[in-house]
């Protein structure tokens, strides 16, 4: 192995900080959207509606998003 | 089970909305542009056909279930709990926990070394160059027709549900896969296979919860699966029992009995695929070191186990829906006006998911296909290279060489792949079979590796003609049902089997043929010294299992806590 790569390959993000980054960013997109649809709702309601599955979900997403993220922010393999 | 009804596939698309468009176009970004950030760590053949083996035992083990976690897997076994009921269980259990855990606990140390590279390379190690080349090349077959078909079906989904171009979807989706697998080969494929999974979960865990609230519960769903049973004739448990009605195929849906699903699922095929299809074994070769790779499919296990939770959840839900005249809930028709078990996923998430959500969904049907389809192009890639093409072909490449010949057989690979659509278009009727062929294919490569391991008298030339005979008879087997010059269950020992149960035992005989012609072989051929053997063989030296760690540490640790719960589980669902 040589040095040069020895040095770019201790560069490296580890996965759990861009899946942290994509959790993130489609959770918050679920859990905004969910809430501009209780200002104005979908035109074909579907079933189960009234849980408002999309704000609670997403934001599921986004804690759990934003917790392999922070954890890994700084983290180097 | 019985049809309350289906609707024609032209009367349903899922609408996608803007903000459903931009979830999926932000995964496809992010997977490509990850492909980018990749290249620049990819220097040798080793970060390309093995990620550098850098990998931790999670992330090897994430990637593991995740190249198991295919389009077809998920929306398939939905759809077979739908016609199953519960004991689509066993394809969750018996066919995958043993397995995973022998291949953790007993057979990842005589894998996982530095000079083996491939389950073929193991075959050469073992046996001779002759038994790797044939394997190989049947391994590699094998992958591009999986992968032509899977392109196809996926293709098909995204035109009955979405509404989308056939053609485009085809070429679209190689195209991505080509791209960010050619940049960085497997570890590329592992680190997609990593987000594929957690968007797969966040996709589609929602729906059995979803699916349980509109029912009533878990309490309800046994109750009116119960009821559903008596209403058509059968015994209360026909929907609900696993074990307790496999005494006779004509007690159960899958009409199958507990021998069939002990020695096929359970042995031939679940230990055919877990412990020798290299497609996911692959993603344990990444691991940083032996105790890594000895966790990866024990760590798989667990996801196993919560993935058919979830599948079976949402068949057993689709089924009471449609079940239940007035909920409205219909399986869509196939042309010839069968039943489309296969719709149930996308219909439940047509039924449940709002705006956005719908977005996440979608984006979990396109990873399922990407990720399949990255698992087997990033295994045919280095199959191809190191067993065919460095073994065979140019036996003096350089590191730069291997990595442009796996660059370009990704390409390649996945051009092949598209012709395989294309070719699966013309004959549809043949896509039925090919999973069932490549189960077949399986077994006699379990039978001479497994015992292999164990039993220093079997010969290079006995393991050959073991794995070519066993091959010929599995397919003559097949062809024999399928021109009806026997029926399906003339390999049985028990009268009355269904289609599931015949696959099973060609994959019993498949397995016994391979097995007894590499024995018989054995006796009269010369086999390996035992200096040959080191590593390799069982008792023949000491492996190596990995650094000293603290018992709860370990891979036997927690391969016993998963046996454990596969004990609970079998006995619950009794």
């Amino acid at each position: 192995m040589s040095e040069q790569r020895k040095d770019s390959a201790h560069q490296m993000r580890p996965i759990w900080f861009f899946v942290g980054e994509l959790l993130i960013i489609i959770g918050l997109i679920v859990a905004l959207t969910g809430l501009w649809e209780l200002h104005s709702p979908p035109a074909h309601k579907p079933v189960l509606w009234e849980l408002h599955t999309g704000i609670w979900w997403g934001l599921v997403i986004v804690f759990f998003g934003g917790v392999l993220f922070f954890a890994n922010r700084k983290a180097r393999v | 089970m019985e049809l309350a009804g289906t609707a024609t596939l032209a009367a349903f698309a899922i609408q996608l909305t803007g903000v459903d468009w931009l979830i999926l176009l932000i995964y496809l970004g992010f997977v490509v542009g990850l492909g980018f950030y990749l290249k620049k760590f990819t220097h040798t053949d080793e970060d390309f056909f093995l990620a550098g083996r850098r990998n931790s035992a999670w992330v090897a083990g994430v990637a593991f279930m995740s190249a198991n976690m295919g389009a077809m897997e998920v929306i398939g076994y939905t759809g077979t709990a739908v016609k199953y009921g519960i004991q689509c269980a066993h394809f969750y259990l018996i066919s995958a926990v043993p397995a995973m855990v022998v291949l953790g606990v007993v057979m990842m140390p005589f894998y996982y070394s530095g000079r083996i590279k491939s389950i073929p390379g193991y075959l050469k190690e073992r046996f001779d160059e002759k038994t790797r080349v044939f394997n190989a090349a049947v391994f590699s077959i094998m992958m591009v027709l999986v992968s032509g078909i899977s392109l196809y079906l996926l293709a098909l989904l995204m035109q009955a549900f979405l509404g989308w171009n056939w053609h485009l979807s085809v070429w679209v989706g190689a195209g991505l896969v080509a791209l960010y697998v050619s940049l960085a080969g497997l570890m590329s494929a592992i680190f997609t296979e990593v987000i594929q999974f957690f968007l797969i979960w966040a996709g589609i865990l929602i729906l059995p919860i979803l699916g349980l609230v509109e029912v009533g519960g878990p309490a309800e769903v046994w109750h009116r699966l119960q009821q559903v049973a008596l209403a058509q004739g059968h015994a209360a448990n026909y929907y609900t029992s696993i074990w307790a009605t496999t005494t006779d195929p004509g007690l159960n849906p899958m009409q199958v009995t507990w021998m069939s699903l002990l020695l096929g699922i359970g042995f031939a095929i679940g230990f055919g695929y877990w412990t020798t299809d290299f497609l996911i074994i692959q993603r344990a070769f990444s691991a940083k070191d032996v105790r890594s790779a000895r966790l990866t499919p024990i760590i798989g296990s667990y996801f196993k186990i919560l993935l058919g939770t979830v599948v079976i959840c949402s068949g057993l839900v689709a089924f009471l829906l449609m079940n239940q005249p007035d909920s409205g809930f219909h399986l869509l028709s196939k042309p010839d006006g069968s039943a489309d078990y296969d719709s149930a996923m996308p219909l439940l998430m047509a039924r449940y998911f709002p705006p956005g959500l719908m977005g996440l969904g979608v984006t979990a049907l396109v990873a399922m296909l990407m990720a399949g389809q990255a698992g087997n192009m990033s295994a045919f890639t280095a199959v191809w290279t190191y067993d065919l093409y460095h073994s065979v072909i140019n036996r003096n490449a350089s590191q730069a060489q291997l990595v442009r010949v796996g660059r370009l057989a990704t390409v390649a690979g996945l051009g092949l792949a598209v012709l395989g659509a294309y070719a699966a278009r013309k004959m549809p009727t043949a896509i039925d079979y090919l999973q069932a062929i490549a189960s077949m294919i399986l077994a006699p490569g379990v039978a001479v590796i497994l015992p292999g391991m164990f039993i220093r008298r079997m010969t290079p030339t006995g393991a050959f003609w073991g794995l070519v005979v066993g091959c010929a008879s599995s397919f003559g087997m097949f062809l024999l049902q399928q021109l009806q010059i026997v029926d399906m269950g003339y390999f049985s020992p028990v009268k009355g089997v269904g289609f599931m149960a015949a696959n099973f035992w060609r994959a019993v005989w498949a397995w016994l043929i391979s097995f007894g012609v590499a024995m018989i072989v054995s006796v009269f051929t010369k086999p390996k010294s035992n200096e040959e053997l080191k590593g390799l063989v069982w008792g023949m030296t000491r492996l190596s299992k990995g650094e000293r760690v603290p018992w709860f540490k370990t891979p036997e640790f927690w391969g016993a806590v998963t046996m454990i719960l596969f004990v609970v589980l079998n006995v619950a669902l009794w």
